[in-house]
């Protein structure tokens, strides 16, 4: 369907594929680029789903090795090569809170998490491009548009790697009511991102 | 949940990962068939995909990217060592060798024609380096045996290993299919608790709180469901304790006085206990309903330790 990419993104797009392709013939060079471009967001994301740097720092290493193993896999064409990177990284993080969680000394873990649209504030953050920032506009103002209720399965989902049965006994619901929400949450997002993609395109033309 | 077969509602959770596996591994297997799911599948992970931008950047200490390289560049060092030595010792005096079996006949030959005397000397001096060659390249042949039987040796070890393998994946097999069974029997185990669950909420189903007696522990409570007009009854138990040895929980129907022995109940040790039976005759027809803890064999009439009882 529809895939994901403004002007402003589109060539960092195509350039990703490119450098995956240098990758999949042993070009640890290409390697180095796509880890300057997303080991940021993938640290950041590790961050807050295992709240732990030490972890996170794993996540990062074990991550790019794994691109740099697998990049053969990587089907052009269907999805982003950041994506694709960003689900190698969030499995080995719900990995690591599954084995955590499955522990019988599990009772921390419950961090208190900032809610995602609180997080817009981006003075002091040198670290992000351009393109990430645009990237994250994107996504928060998306996030801010559904419903509260929705926009908890989703983050309980994804940052916190809970199941639906999880999510469900958490906040006390059916799952058939968890798993409509992360539906209506996720097409509302679909919905949102299609628009913005297609306003962008307008713009530059 | 299903729609039309197609699992619309649960795809959005697949593509987050947030279902549970055997869930997962079910839209798994129909995304793989399906190719309008698998392009909702696609537009979600679209999303999803931009989810992790939410969480902001943050620069990774740089030890990250020197560990990561350092353990590629160990790798790419290591796959190109072995190169080296694979690669076999060839002797230099290999190609070398006609020349030097060349040489001293054709020396004899002249030998022979300068004529036998005067060659005689310079014959007997050729035949003992005909001699020593023959020898070393009886030692060669000796060695090249020896290696021979050394490869037998090991290729005997390979043969070894190789079956000790088919033997470890013999064994795999053997585990992957008592695996497939217990997923088997697991599944059916789900199916018997769903046929269970559908009984008790169907809504012709009546149900009936059972009456404790005196014998019964203090939270004890049971409750038989049945459908009038048919066999199948349900019985649900909580707070009874598990019976003591050589005793048995017994369920049993009663009309006009005649009591017949409907079917052992076994309490687990969290005090419940569930039984689904089909009566001889329809649900209707009895008019009483009790459980005994009765002598194991004890078949014909129920004992006086009467746990619960109702009349229906």
């Amino acid at each position: 369907m529809s895939r994901l990419s403004s002007p402003a993104t589109g060539l960092s797009t195509a350039e990703d594929e490119a450098l995956l392709a240098r990758v999949a013939r042993s070009d640890s060079n290409a390697l180095e680029v796509l880890y300057e471009r997303h080991a940021r967001i993938v640290y950041a994301t590790a961050l807050r789903m295992l709240g732990n740097a030490e972890l996170a720092e794993d996540i990062v290493q074990e991550t790019f090795w794994r691109v740099w193993r697998r990049s053969g896999s990587f089907a052009a064409g269907r999805g982003q090569v950041a994506g694709w990177i960003f689900g190698i990284a969030h499995n080995l993080c719900i990995d690591e809170l599954r084995r955590q969680r499955s522990r019988p000394m599990y009772a921390h873990g419950e961090q208190e998490q900032q809610a995602l649209i609180e997080q817009t504030d981006d003075r002091g953050d040198v670290t992000s491009t351009a393109i990430e920032r645009e990237r994250r506009r994107v996504i928060v103002a998306a996030l801010a548009q559904i419903p509260p209720e929705q926009r908890e399965v989703l983050e309980l989902a994804y940052f916190g790697g809970f199941s639906q049965s999880e999510i469900a006994q958490r906040l006390n619901s059916p799952v058939g009511t968890i798993k409509t929400r992360t539906r209506l949450a996720l097409q509302k997002m679909r919905d949102l991102l299609h628009a913005q993609q297609m306003s962008a395109e307008d713009l530059h033309d | 949940m299903l729609n039309n077969d197609h699992p619309i509602e649960s795809i959005p959770a697949f593509v987050l990962g947030a279902l549970d596996a055997d869930e997962a591994a079910r839209v798994a297997a129909h995304l793989a068939a399906c190719p309008s799911c698998r392009a909702e599948a696609e537009s979600f992970r679209t999303v999803v995909g931009m989810l992790p931008y939410a969480a902001g950047a943050a620069e990774p200490p740089a030890r990250v990217k020197r560990q990561l390289f350092a353990r590629i560049a160990a790798t790419s060092a290591e796959s190109a060592v072995p190169a080296a030595p694979e690669r076999p010792v060839t002797p230099p005096s290999h190609s070398a060798k006609p020349v030097r079996w060349a040489v001293p006949v054709m020396a004899l030959s002249l030998a022979l024609a300068l004529g036998f005397g005067a060659a005689t000397f310079e014959a007997r001096a050729q035949a003992d380096r005909l001699a020593m060659e023959l020898a070393t390249s009886r030692q060669t042949l000796g060695l090249v045996e020896t290696q021979l039987a050394e490869s037998r040796q090991s290729g005997a070890e390979v043969a070894a290993r190789l079956m000790a393998s088919q033997q470890q994946l013999a064994h795999t097999q053997a585990q992957l299919a008592e695996s497939q069974r217990e997923v088997l029997a697991l599944q059916e185990a789900g199916q018997q608790g769903e046929q269970f669950v559908s009984f008790i909420a169907a809504p012709q189903t009546v149900s009936r709180t059972l009456g404790t007696t005196g014998q019964a522990p203090d939270k004890a409570s049971a409750r038989v469901f049945m459908q009038p007009g048919h066999n199948r009854l349900v019985v649900l138990i909580h707070g009874l304790h598990t019976a003591e040895p050589g005793k048995v929980y017994r369920l049993w129907l009663a009309r006009d006085n005649q009591a017949v022995a409907i079917g052992t109940i076994t309490v687990d040790e969290d005090g419940i206990a569930e039984l689904a039976v089909d009566a001889p005759e329809p649900m209707d027809t009895y008019d009483q309903v009790m459980i005994t803890l009765d002598a194991m064999d004890m078949t014909t009439r129920p004992s006086d330790e009467v746990i619960f009882e109702a009349n229906l």
